[in-house]
């Protein structure tokens, strides 16, 4: 690891209140954990075909550094968070952390529609039993089966949508048909009867398109700097297909993607409405406004390194509520926390730390603390 | 008659000017004058008439060269409509709509000023006054005519063009005609 | 002053006299007038096949204009906007005093069509922009290339410059079935460096790719039109990370019609990411945003228009403390409907030097440009 990247410190060395970590990662280790959870039909599928992993296109290459940090990567060779002690001791138990929410994401968006609801709900009740039943500061995302069946997508909300600890519907960003289009509607009536928020995240198979509207990014460095274009994309149409207005009470986060991007895409957006207002007519006051309301961005990556220059960013999306405090564990990111905690100012960081997750999510007020260690 | 009349105050106190005959301006035209340096497009829209400043609050352009139409509406997706009663008139650049009775802007319709000012063009008083009516004002200086030397021109509506020049032949008033009377102080809308 | 035009007096200018003035992208747009530059065998086919790959939608736009543009600049002679040099000249080059205007001709590329067509095609674009280029001084052009055969693409630069030192740029589009960087096209960056020219992107007017996302189609003119800076999003990291700037190292880029307030957040997001995947790309010399603030122009539209006034300064202010006061070049996108006037869509309050930069000097330094003739004469 170069040494010019900054040390890992735990968030509760450079803030002493309260915090809420938005943006946990849980990886199934194998699917040997889910075998207790499928349906005798697709234990035979899996053993006859010794499989063991989905087919997907996996956002972290397994050694990449940024798909774990070292601090992170368990010595004995298992893999990074794909256990409960291991969040426990390097995110829950750190101090100050009163609720994590777990994003597992398990590439099962696209392909064969039975087995990926055979899939998802075995992934679902895994997180139940082995981590939200075990462990009373987690919350989850619902991990959803292909899109290709809609259907099924809103009946695997609708099955554990009600458990208490299920807060959010993971939707990769890289869906390959996005996401405001009308045939997901399905999906959201869901996501709204269950009063989860729509999760937005870094993955999916993109249904094999090109995650770029000029063909495949050669390498994974280019991918991971230009993806900014692909939330870009997603934002402007839900926006624009009035998604906002089909379900005024929706709540969208946008995970893993930083938030600098934001208001300059947001003025893009406003300024262009202006004009071309009828041919969306739906959207009655500007874009900014509506995302103001709507969508929060969760800190990590941060991407800009120092704070006077982050403070503009964060004065320009005029609100302090839009974003959320996000470790990305186990990944690593070269960012330094002081940073926006400093560009936020003394009165916004309680916010940031919690009380927009707390607010965003409808998180309980703690139940219990964890002892630092 | 043995002498010419005098020719009639530019000015006049209430800021109003005769600037064409009505049958200058038939239904679905529209004549843009210029009155003091300022252009004002005068539309007759199914049988109505507007007075809209030629200028864009947005970047500046030719307002009054913009396409005119029915206001278009949606409370969800899905569900688009057409407002045919409220005309907007459109700029031919951005495409900002403007409410052509009022001058108002369209784009925030959601949030009420002053918490979103959004610019609106300058609206004007069109009235129709009858010849009769309009000597005597005009003898009194209750009323100003436009200089004849003035541009006026017509919009083509498929090149959105203008097609001129239209010589505004207003003075002296036919006591028989009927007449476009501009009232010029400033008219922002009052009204949302 | 004849109503034709728009009244550009004195009080209009405030703050910009005596500043001259270069319109980085206009858009001639004139089918039948190229076609015939098209050796017979490839007019025939444009007559029995057409343009195969021109999706349908992009005839749909704004309070459906045809191919986007504003509504009054209709020619008196018929045709469609940016089919006349002359009312072109009017109503853009001696309405606002420019000294010079780049044409970017995108209306004629398409991909999906044969190579050879493509290659005849840009051939045919580049003798078309030949005629304005007579028309008036004033006019400069790019030189169409399909970028996918690199030696074609490479004599058409060639014999474009035999032609006229006044093609002063190649021009690719962005929608490429390959990322920007993407070694098969660096015959043409070899070629274009070797001669001093930049390469610019701009979004084609007819890309079969037109209505791509990195997700797919988008649904509304809104999101496509909205979507420009995207495209120097995607452009950006492919340029630095293939090695582009390492293998030619005076090779200048302008990206065309994408603004330019994503370029700050993108410097920090291309060094943060590279700080942890370098070993990724051991060969790459510099810092990434180095290469950014080094070899990127950026032109101002489309416009910002940001919430509130002050902000258009604070989001410039930060452009140009990250190093890229030199790199904004105005540009009208004359004849389309989003096009600025310079009097109407320079900020009043920038320095008078900021203002100079941005409106010609910025522009004259990249291209080689001389100001000191013309009505502006610095």
């Amino acid at each position: 690891m170069s040494p010019t990247l900054h040390p890992l410190r735990a968030p509760s060395e450079l803030w002493d209140g309260p915090i809420v970590d938005v943006d946990v990662h849980v990886e199934v280790p194998g699917v040997e954990v889910l075998r207790p959870y499928l349906a005798p039909v697709w234990r035979q599928y899996v053993d006859e075909r010794g499989w063991s992993q989905p087919f997907g296109t996996f956002p972290y290459p397994r050694n990449s550094p940024a798909s774990a940090r070292p601090e992170w990567r368990p010595d004995d060779g298992r893999a990074p968070a794909s256990e409960l002690s291991l969040i426990q001791e390097h995110i829950l138990d750190r101090g100050g952390v009163e609720h994590a929410i777990l994003n597992c994401l398990f590439p099962i968006d696209s392909g064969p529609p039975d087995l990926s609801v055979a899939l998802a709900r075995a992934v679902n009740d895994w997180l139940v039993a082995e981590w939200l039943d075990a462990d009373p500061r987690l919350r989850a995302s619902i991990v959803l089966p292909a899109r290709n069946d809609p259907a099924a997508v809103a009946a695997e909300i609708d099955r554990v949508g009600g458990h208490p600890g299920f807060v959010q519907a993971l939707l990769p960003v890289r869906s390959g048909m996005l996401y405001g289009k009308r045939l997901y509607w399905p999906v959201f009536e869901a996501i709204e009867r269950n009063d989860l928020v729509a999760g937005i995240h870094w993955g999916g198979s993109n249904e094999g398109l090109p995650p770029t509207p000029s063909g495949w990014p050669t390498r994974y460095i280019e991918e991971y700097v230009s993806e900014i274009q692909v939330f870009e994309s997603q934002l402007i149409n839900m926006v624009a297909e009035g998604l906002f207005q089909k379900f005024p009470a929706l709540r969208v986060s946008m995970l893993e993607i930083g938030f600098t991007w934001v208001p300059m895409w947001l003025w893009d957006m406003d300024r262009n409405w202006k004009g071309i207002r009828r041919e969306v007519p739906w959207i009655s006051r500007p874009p900014f406004q509506i995302v103001r309301d709507h969508v929060r961005f969760s800190t990590a990556p941060l991407d800009a390194d120092r704070s006077e220059e982050l403070e503009h960013v964060l004065r320009w999306l005029g609100s302090d509520d839009m974003v959320l405090y996000a470790s990305d564990y186990p990944h690593m990111h070269d960012d330094d926390l002081t940073v926006i905690l400093e560009a936020m100012g003394e009165e916004s960081r309680a916010k940031l730390m919690a009380d927009n997750a707390r607010a965003w999510y409808r998180l309980d007020p703690a139940e219990t603390m964890a002892d630092g260690d | 008659m043995a002498t010419e009349p005098d020719p009639p105050r530019k000015r006049s106190r209430q800021g109003r000017v005769v600037v064409a005959r009505v049958s200058d301006i038939p239904e679905n035209s529209r004549l843009i004058v210029t009155v003091r340096g300022r252009e004002i497009g005068i539309f007759n829209v199914a049988g109505k008439l507007y007075a809209i400043g030629n200028r864009c609050p947005h970047r500046g352009g030719d307002l009054c060269k913009g396409d005119i139409i029915g206001r278009v509406y949606a409370e969800r997706p899905g569900e688009v409509a057409l407002d045919p009663t409220m005309k907007f008139i459109t700029c031919p650049w951005h495409g900002w709509e403007f409410d052509i009775e009022t001058g108002q802007s369209w784009y925030d319709p959601a949030s009420p000023p002053p918490a979103t000012p959004s610019p609106d063009a300058r609206h004007f008083g069109v009235e129709v006054a009858n010849g009769a009516d309009l000597e005597a004002q005009l003898a009194e200086g209750q009323v100003g005519v436009v200089d004849e030397r003035a541009q006026a021109a017509y919009v083509d509506p498929t090149t959105h063009r203008v097609r001129g020049p239209f010589q505004a032949d207003v003075f002296p008033v036919d006591r028989d005609d009927e007449y476009v009377v501009l009232t010029l102080r400033s008219a922002r809308a009052t009204q949302r | 002053m004849p109503l034709e035009s728009a009244t550009i007096d004195v009080a209009s200018r405030q703050g910009l006299e005596g500043l001259a003035i270069v319109d980085c992208d206009v858009h001639p747009d004139a089918n039948a007038d190229v076609v015939r530059h098209l050796p017979e065998r490839w007019r025939q086919y444009v007559e029995l096949t057409g343009f195969r790959g021109w999706p349908t939608e992009t005839m749909i736009r704004l309070t459906n204009r045809p191919m986007a543009n504003r509504l009054d600049t209709t020619p008196p002679g018929g045709g469609i906007a940016g089919s006349d040099p002359d009312f072109a000249r009017e109503q853009l080059l001696d309405e606002y005093g420019l000294s010079y205007a780049i044409l970017n001709n995108i209306s004629l590329c398409s991909g999906g069509m044969p190579g050879e067509f493509e290659v005849e095609l840009a051939r045919a674009t580049n003798d078309y922009n030949e005629t304005w280029l007579e028309a008036d001084p004033r006019w400069l052009s790019s030189i169409n290339v399909y970028a996918l055969n690199p030696g074609a693409s490479v004599r058409e630069v060639e014999r474009c410059r035999m032609k006229s030192d006044r093609f002063v740029q190649v021009l690719l589009d962005t929608h490429l079935e390959r990322p920007a960087g993407n070694p098969v096209y660096w015959p043409v960056f070899e070629a274009a460096e070797a001669l001093g020219l930049p390469v610019a992107f701009h979004i084609t007017g007819r890309s079969k790719h037109g209505k791509s996302s990195g997700v797919g189609p988008v649904t509304y003119y809104y999101e496509q039109r909205t979507s420009l800076d995207i495209l120097g999003q995607t452009v950006v990291p492919s340029l630095i990370f293939e090695g582009t700037f390492d293998r030619f190292p005076k090779l200048k880029v302008a990206l065309i019609e994408m603004d330019w307030t994503w370029v700050v957040p993108m410097a920090w997001r291309l060094d943060a990411t590279w700080r942890v995947l370098r070993d990724e790309v051991p060969d790459l010399q510099r810092k990434p945003s180095e290469y950014l603030r080094d070899h990127f122009w950026f032109s101002t539209q489309p416009n910002l228009e940001p919430e509130r006034p002050e902000q258009f300064y604070e989001a410039y202010d930060q452009f140009v403390r990250a190093g890229f006061g030199d790199r904004l070049m105005f540009a009208t996108d004359y004849p389309h409907w989003d096009m600025d006037s310079p009097f109407e869509s320079t900020p009043r309050d920038l320095p008078r030097e900021s203002k100079q930069r941005i409106l010609s000097g910025n522009a004259a330094a990249l291209y080689g440009l001389d100001l000191s003739a013309g009505e502006n004469a610095l």
